[in-house]
């Protein structure tokens, strides 16, 4: 029978979308195309073959709900199954096809397949943003500005849409403009968590792409996290950790990327941070201490600009035009300040001001954007007017 | 002993009591009518079931106190008899009612008299609740003399204008009324003068967190309801109860209505008057009734209690919701209304209410190398408090932990008195703009006279204009700034609101959507 390359691929895409349905485990996966050799002879293989299997792969624990959705999986129309994924705007990648990203290609625990929505990075260098879920405002805060800056140079950022380090990097290279890609451990067209709504659509609309090894529909479990880290690891040409505990995914994520021979980053903290000790610890061990996004942007190869992007002289004319008309007093409490956010009571007795005053020009230089107020005590330099 | 005095069979003593309702007493008659016919004695009058019981208690008391009742048919109605009548308060007045009525006391010694007390079955006369409002009540009357159990004689003479008599038992009242007995009138000097009860809490103990005691003056001044949030062991519940002692002093009037409120709910047996701004602050187990105020017998709840004082709620959000929302309407009107089958109570509740709350379940974010909870976790702590109720607060301030280093350090820091002064200062600024109105303090003004009190400086306006946008202000929340700000303002002794003003004000915000997790 004759068939056009598009005809091979739509099958195997189908195929491929079916074997992926079975919703099992990866090694059990492995398992099944040991004994079937392709997922095309598991489809079609008659009960008693995959009696005949599961009695041999005991050692899997294929369940018995398991089994049923197998067996329900295999019954149903492959090809029309995968015209609704099509239908729902979710694109295909398997091995075979030309725009399976190649950097994850090269590396040997490769997904065979996965579903996207949006678009791929393609040629264009990535780097991973990752960190911790619980961080603090600095780690955020840092993710923030290097994905901003690596977005304006064009780069793409991948992290994972959880919470803090990750959605920070997102919406860091959404600020940039740049296009930015998530890979999720859930079916690509659930947004977990669900707050994160705005910046998964956003990622989308901004020519960006959500990445994920599971069939539409579902719903995350534990064990999918892990997994998806390979993917973000495999994707990216380097990765940056912005804060991390010394056992946490994030670490699981930079050992899958020492494995792929992938560029460390690491933003270092203090010592006693037990939010840094992991970055210190990936420093110690050899990954590149970094402090802006030139550290990572030399690396790649890319344009780095040697002087100033017109941004920053912006911003720089806007600090100087502030000077000249700040007070005593507020440029007092600016000069106190810091990056990382200092409660108003340390900055009462460092600056030594009346309560008063110093309320008062907290608010002003707020209100001029210099400064950023988080809960409801702390301040610290807003990113829009760097020294 | 003259059984007939009224004729053969119409013996009737007439003896004045009171019936409290709400904080405000109500003249109440207990008339005792002896006629012939079969023995009984029984009591009319819309009575409760502990008020009907004085029948028995006041029988077996006279009995035993050895006034023999002869056979006869005894009737007592407390009168009017619409109102009903709850409590204990009134054995006393049936027992001398029977004993007028059997010619036991004359008729003349009675007048103008008040009685007030439970009896025992020995005779012996227990303390009541409500004796400083049925004093004020007799003061009004122009009563001559007041019989009260004896622990509540300090608080009935502290009315003044007649005699107070503290007695131990029923035979004292009757010899007293007979002129045989040495019993003389109570009598004690009632100074108003603020007693130094807050010595022991007092601000110069706190070292540093001045950002924090400037945030407590503006509310203190302006009597601004606060929230603070802090990680455990801040010092909130520190600085929460060092609040009365800058409040301003009491005068003579207030001490005497928050008095009353706590006689009402029998707290004032054997005291003074209270003559300190209270601090109550009940644990978040409380009930609703408990902390509004009503029960089975109405009375006043902790918010009445901190009248004129500190309501402070510390774990914030592990009250129960229904438990504070309840607190929303009492905030805005200060005063609570408690609805009963058969009546409807006023109690006031014009305490400025102090909330504490730790940022998160574990209390310890933002700082995260201590705080372990995810996202939801904190969302749905701080969700506990809805927005309606967070904005209740005109001010919001986030407390910084003590380090080891502000203990060890000695600085001479700012005593209460000092602070007071400033207050009070503050205070008779707003008493003298708001003389004519029927609010007292800046948190008091309601919405529609904002624009009227606070006048803005040409830069503040701009100041709070500019804020509005950016912050993406709220109305309501850009009144409460408003007049916290005309706060700051009355401590600077500024009849105008500057812009630094309006900026100090700004920073005491509601938190950020943001932070309170939506």
């Amino acid at each position: 029978m004759e068939k056009t390359f598009e005809e091979h691929l739509r099958k195997q895409h189908s195929i491929w979308h079916a074997f992926a349905s079975f919703c099992i485990t990866p090694k059990q996966q492995d398992a099944v195309l040991t004994y079937f050799d392709t997922p095309e002879n598991a489809l079609t293989a008659k009960d008693d073959e995959w009696e005949d299997f599961f009695r041999l792969a005991e050692q899997f624990e294929f369940k018995e709900t398991e089994k049923a959705a197998i067996r329900q999986v295999r019954e149903r129309d492959h090809e029309r199954a995968y015209a609704e994924v099509e239908a729902q705007g979710i694109g295909f990648v398997t091995m075979e096809d030309v725009n399976y990203p190649e950097k994850l290609r090269k590396t040997f625990s490769a997904p065979r397949y996965f579903y996207y929505k949006g678009s791929l990075p393609g040629e264009r260098p990535v780097v991973a943003i990752i960190g911790a879920r619980k961080c603090s405002h600095y780690g955020s805060e840092i993710a923030w500005r290097i994905a901003r800056e690596l977005a304006t140079q064009g780069i793409g950022v991948v992290s994972g849409l959880a919470y803090g380090v990750d959605k920070a990097a997102h919406d860091g290279a959404l600020a940039g403009g740049g296009p930015t890609y998530a890979v999720l451990g859930c079916g690509p067209d659930v947004c977990y968590p669900k707050g994160h709504k705005e910046t998964y659509d956003r990622i989308v609309a901004t020519g960006g792409g959500i990445i994920s090894e599971y069939p539409p529909g579902t719903q995350p479990l534990s064990w999918f996290f892990p997994q998806r880290n390979r993917i973000i690891a495999g994707l990216s040409d380097g990765i940056l950790v912005t804060e991390a505990r010394k056992k946490s995914g994030t670490l699981i994520t930079v050992s899958f990327g020492l494995e792929y021979g992938k560029n460390i980053y690491a933003v270092p903290g203090r010592v006693d941070d037990v939010l840094s000790e992991g970055c210190n610890y990936l420093i110690k061990e050899g990954a590149k201490s970094t402090v802006s996004a030139a550290d990572i942007l030399e690396d790649i190869n890319a344009v780095l600009p040697g002087k100033k992007s017109k941004n920053n002289v912006q911003k720089c004319r806007n600090y100087e035009f502030l000077k000249n008309i700040l007070a005593t007093n507020e440029k007092m409490v600016y000069a106190n300040l810091r990056l990382k956010p200092k409660h108003i009571e340390e900055i009462q007795e460092e600056t030594g001001l009346a309560p008063e005053n110093l309320s008062a020009a907290l608010e002003i230089l707020s209100s001029y954007g210099c400064i950023k107020r988080y809960g409801q005590a702390y301040y610290a330099l807003s990113d829009e007017t760097n020294r | 002993m003259n059984l007939f005095r009224k004729g053969k069979d119409c013996m009737l003593g007439k003896v004045y009591s009171a019936a409290v309702l709400g904080i405000e007493a109500e003249l109440i008659t207990a008339e005792a009518d002896v006629k012939d016919g079969l023995p009984c004695f029984s009591m009319v009058g819309a009575l409760a079931c502990e008020t009907r019981e004085a029948r028995e208690r006041v029988r077996i008391a006279l009995e035993n106190s050895g006034y023999r009742l002869p056979v006869k048919r005894i009737t007592v109605n407390l009168s009017p008899a619409d109102i009903r009548k709850e409590g204990t308060a009134f054995d006393l007045s049936v027992a001398i009612a029977v004993l007028t009525a059997f010619g036991y006391i004359s008729e003349q010694s009675i007048e103008k008299s008040m009685f007030l007390g439970e009896l025992c079955l020995d005779g012996s006369v227990n303390p009541v609740p409500g004796v400083l409002p049925s004093a004020c009540l007799a003061k009004e009357e122009g009563f001559l003399q007041m019989f009260v159990p004896e622990e509540n004689a300090m608080e009935a003479s502290a009315v003044g204008g007649f005699f107070v008599y503290g007695v131990k038992s029923l035979r004292e009242v009757v010899e007293v009324l007979n002129g045989n007995g040495d019993i003389l009138p109570y009598h004690e000097e009632v100074t108003p003068e603020r007693e130094e009860v807050s010595k022991t809490y007092d601000f110069s103990e706190v070292q540093g967190q001045r950002m924090a005691k400037r945030a407590l003056e503006i509310a203190a001044a302006g009597r601004h309801n606060v929230l603070m949030i802090g990680p455990p062991g801040t010092g909130k519940t520190m600085l929460a109860k060092r609040i009365p002692g800058i409040l301003p002093t009491l005068n003579f009037e207030e001490s005497l209505e928050i008095s009353k409120i706590y006689s009402v709910a029998g707290r004032l047996a054997g005291k003074r008057l209270i003559t300190e701004p209270p601090f109550q602050a009940p644990h978040h187990t409380v009930t609703q009734s408990a902390l509004a105020g009503g029960g089975r017998r109405a009375m006043p709840g902790m918010i009445s209690l901190a009248h004129k004082g500190v309501l402070f709620l510390d774990e914030f959000p592990e009250f129960r919701r229904e438990t504070i929302e309840i607190l929303r309407q009492p905030l805005e009107e200060r005063k609570i209304t408690v609805a009963r089958f058969d009546a409807t109570y006023e109690y006031p509740a014009g305490g400025m209410l102090v909330a504490a709350m730790n940022p998160c379940g574990c209390g310890f974010y933002p700082d995260r190398s201590r705080c372990n909870c995810s996202v939801t976790q904190i969302k749905r702590y701080l969700g506990k408090i809805s927005r309606p109720l967070l904005e209740r607060f005109d001010m919001c301030m986030e407390v910084l932990p003590v380090s080891f280093r502000d203990l060890k350090k000695e600085t001479r820091e700012e005593s209460s008195a000092e602070i007071r002064k400033r207050v009070e200062a503050a205070r008779k600024r707003q008493e003298e703009r708001y003389k004519d109105t029927t609010f007292f303090c800046n948190s008091e003004v309601p919405g529609g006279e904002v624009k009227k009190y606070c006048v803005l400086s040409e830069e503040a306006r701009g100041r709070i204009e500019e804020a509005y946008e950016r912050l993406s202000l709220s109305a309501r929340s850009y009144h409460r700034i408003l007049k916290t700000a005309r706060t700051i303002a009355d401590l600077a002794g500024s009849e105008e609101i500057e812009e630094t003003h309006v900026a100090e004000a700004l920073m005491y915000r509601e938190p950020d959507r943001k932070y309170w997790g939506e």
